[in-house]
C-alpha cells in the first residue's frame, strides 16, 4: 500500500529532514508515527499524503511510483488520501457542513449523497448544533471534529492524521480513535502521528519512531487491533459512502 | 469546464479595481474600434460614390459668358464615350455647398460662382480625363475637369493608416487587459493560496481549481466591459449632439452608421471570454509548480 525506499528529503538546499527512511504499510494496516519534534514526522506524513516530492529515494502509493507518476495522475490518489491535519486546515469562510462537504464535492457526490453523509457524520461526531457555524466560531476541540470528518467523509483506503486527539477530552479522543479503527477495519491503511504516549498504549499497534530523519523502529506489517471496547458505532449508511472518490 | 465547486470566498477575489481597469480598456478598444470600422466604411462610401464621378467647373467670371460655356461643355460632354450623364448643379445645391465654409446667408449674389457640372461615369473603360479637359478647352476655355482620384487616393491612404492604428491600439489594448488579468488571478491565487493548497490535496483537478476562477472572472469582464460600454455610449451620446448641433456639414460623418455600433456589443462577450480564459491560463500555469 505504502512502500518508501531509500528515501530521503530536504527543503531547498537545507539538510537532509529525512534520511535513508525505508519501510512498507501493509493494506490495512494502522500505524502510529511517533518522534520528538523536529524528528521529521510531518515532513513524512507530507511525502505520504503528496504534498511533497522526495529529494532521493522511490515512494510507492497504491501502487504508484511517486517519484516517477506524472502530475495528473495524482488528484485521483490524493481523493483516496484522507489527512487530519495539526491545525486542522479548516476554509475559514465555508461552514463546518461546508468543509466536510468538499471531499465529496470534489470525488463528485450528489448533493442528495452530500447531504446524507455529511449530516449523519457530523452528528456523529456530536457537531449536530454547529453545521452551519463557520469555523472561528468553532472551538479548538470542535474545529479538530470537522476537520476529521473531513478526512473520513469519503472513507479514503488511506488515512493520515496529526496529533488528531490533541484538542479533545478523552472521552472524544476515545470515540475518534474508534472511528479510526472502524475505517481500519473496512480496509483503511491508517497512519496516526502523535506525542499522546496515553493513545499510543491504548492500542497494540504497530509504531514508526523516528529519531533526526532516521526511521528507528520497523513496523512489523498487518496488525490491526481488535480487542477494544465495541464503544460507539458508525453510522448506519457510513459504508456506503465508499467509494465515491474512487476514479 | 464546466463543472464547479465553490471553495473560494464569495467576496471578491481578484481586488475591487479590476472591473474598472476592464471597462477602461474596453472603453478604449472600443473607441478605436469605432474609428478604424468608421473610417473604413466611410473610405468605401466615398470611393463608391467618386469613382463613377468627376466635376467640371466653369469659372469664368462674366455670368452670359459662363452660361454659354456651360452649355458648350454640356454638349461636349453628351457625346463624349463613358459618360453616363452631365448635369449642371443649381445654385442653390452650389449655395449649399458653400454655406458650411462660408456660412449661412452670406452667400450672396454678387459673389463669383463658379458653374458646376456633375458628371455620371458609365461602367465600362475608364474615361481619359486628360483628352477630356483637353476637349472641353477648346469649346469652353474655362473649363477644370477635377477627376477626385488623385486627392481620394491620398485620403484612402490616411485613412488606411488610421485604420491600421486603431487596430494596433486594440491589439495593445487587449494586450494590456491580458497582463493586468494575470496579476490580478496571481493576486487572487497568492491571497487564497491556502484554500487552494487544501483542495488541491484533497484531490481536486487543476481544472477544477481553475474552474473556480474562471467562472468569477467571466463575471467580472462581463461587468467591466458593460461599464465601459456604457461609458462609450455615453461619449457617442455626447458626439451626436455636437454633429447635430454643427449640422452634420462642416465636418464629415462623426459618428458611423448603425451596424459599426451594433458591432460594438461583441465587445462584453470577448472581454468576459478573454478574461476568464485569461484567468484560466494563470491558474493552471500556477497550478504546475505545486506538486
Amino acid at each position: 500500500m505504502i512502500r518508501f525506499d531509500n528515501v530521503g528529503m530536504r527543503y531547498g538546499s537545507g539538510d537532509e529532514v529525512l534520511r535513508d527512511v525505508s519501510f512498507e504499510l501493509l493494506r490495512g494496516s494502522f500505524h502510529f508515527l511517533t518522534g520528538r519534534s523536529g524528528a521529521g514526522k510531518s515532513s513524512l506524513l507530507k511525502l505520504m499524503y503528496l504534498s511533497e516530492r522526495p529529494s532521493r529515494g522511490l515512494i510507492s502509493m497504491m501502487g504508484v511510483d511517486i517519484v516517477t507518476a506524472k502530475r495528473k495522475a495524482l488528484p485521483r490518489l490524493r481523493r483516496n488520501i484522507g489527512v487530519v491535519f495539526q491545525d486542522y486546515r479548516l476554509l475559514d469562510h465555508l461552514s463546518a457542513y461546508d468543509n466536510v462537504a468538499l471531499p465529496l464535492r470534489i470525488g463528485g457526490a450528489t448533493r442528495a449523497e452530500v447531504r446524507d453523509y455529511v449530516e449523519e457524520l457530523l452528528v456523529w461526531v456530536g457537531l449536530k448544533d454547529r453545521m452551519k457555524s463557520l469555523p472561528s466560531t468553532l472551538s479548538g476541540g470542535e474545529k479538530q471534529r470537522v476537520a476529521i470528518a473531513r478526512a473520513v467523509i469519503n472513507r479514503p483506503t488511506v488515512l493520515l492524521a496529526d496529533e488528531p486527539t490533541g484538542n479533545v477530552d478523552d472521552e472524544m479522543a476515545a470515540r475518534l480513535l474508534r472511528l479510526f479503527i472502524e475505517l481500519n477495519r473496512l480496509g483503511t491503511t491508517t497512519v496516526i502521528a502523535t506525542h499522546d504516549m496515553g493513545l499510543v498504549d491504548s492500542i497494540e499497534v504497530p509504531r514508526l519512531h523516528l529519531e533526526a530523519g532516521k526511521l528507528v523502529q520497523l513496523p512489523p506489517g498487518i496488525d490491526p487491533p481488535n480487542d477494544l471496547p465495541n464503544a460507539l458505532r458508525l453510522p448506519e449508511a457510513f459504508p456506503q459512502a465508499v467509494g465515491l472518490a474512487r476514479d | 469546464m464546466l463543472r464547479q465547486i465553490r471553495f473560494l470566498p464569495s467576496e471578491n477575489i481578484h481586488g475591487r479595481l479590476l472591473p474598472w481597469v476592464i471597462a477602461v480598456m474596453v472603453f478604449l478598444a472600443g473607441l478605436a474600434m469605432l474609428i478604424a470600422l468608421g473610417l473604413q466604411m466611410t473610405a468605401r462610401t466615398w470611393h463608391q460614390g467618386l469613382a463613377q464621378s468627376l466635376t467640371v467647373q466653369v469659372i469664368n467670371a462674366d455670368k452670359a459668358a459662363r452660361d454659354r460655356e456651360v452649355a458648350a461643355a454640356l454638349a461636349e460632354l453628351h457625346k463624349t464615350p463613358g459618360i453616363a450623364a452631365a448635369a449642371e448643379e443649381t445654385s442653390d445645391q452650389v449655395v449649399a455647398l458653400l454655406e458650411p465654409w462660408l456660412g449661412k446667408g452670406n452667400v450672396g449674389p454678387d459673389l463669383p460662382i463658379p458653374a458646376l457640372i456633375d458628371v455620371k461615369l458609365a461602367d465600362g473603360p475608364p474615361v481619359d480625363v486628360t483628352a477630356l479637359g483637353a476637349a472641353l478647352a477648346k469649346v469652353a476655355p474655362s473649363a477644370r475637369v477635377d477627376a477626385h482620384e488623385r486627392w481620394l487616393a491620398d485620403l484612402l491612404v490616411l485613412m488606411r493608416i488610421v485604420q491600421w492604428i486603431g487596430g494596433v491600439i486594440v491589439g495593445l489594448v487587449g494586450l494590456a487587459t491580458v497582463a493586468i488579468i494575470i496579476f490580478a488571478t496571481r493576486a487572487g491565487l497568492a491571497t487564497h493560496r491556502e484554500t487552494v493548497e487544501i483542495v488541491h490535496m484533497m484531490g481536486a483537478k487543476d481544472s477544477t481549481i481553475a474552474g473556480a476562477f474562471q467562472w468569477r472572472f467571466l463575471w467580472v469582464g462581463v461587468k467591466g466591459a458593460i461599464i465601459g460600454l456604457a461609458a462609450l455610449a455615453a461619449g457617442i451620446g455626447v458626439v451626436h449632439v455636437i454633429n447635430q448641433r454643427l449640422e452634420g456639414a462642416l465636418l464629415p460623418q462623426l459618428l458611423p452608421p448603425p451596424e459599426v455600433l451594433a458591432s460594438l456589443l461583441v465587445l462584453p462577450v470577448v472581454a468576459g471570454l478573454l478574461t476568464m480564459l485569461t484567468a484560466r491560463f494563470a491558474v493552471m500555469r500556477a497550478l504546475a509548480d505545486m506538486n
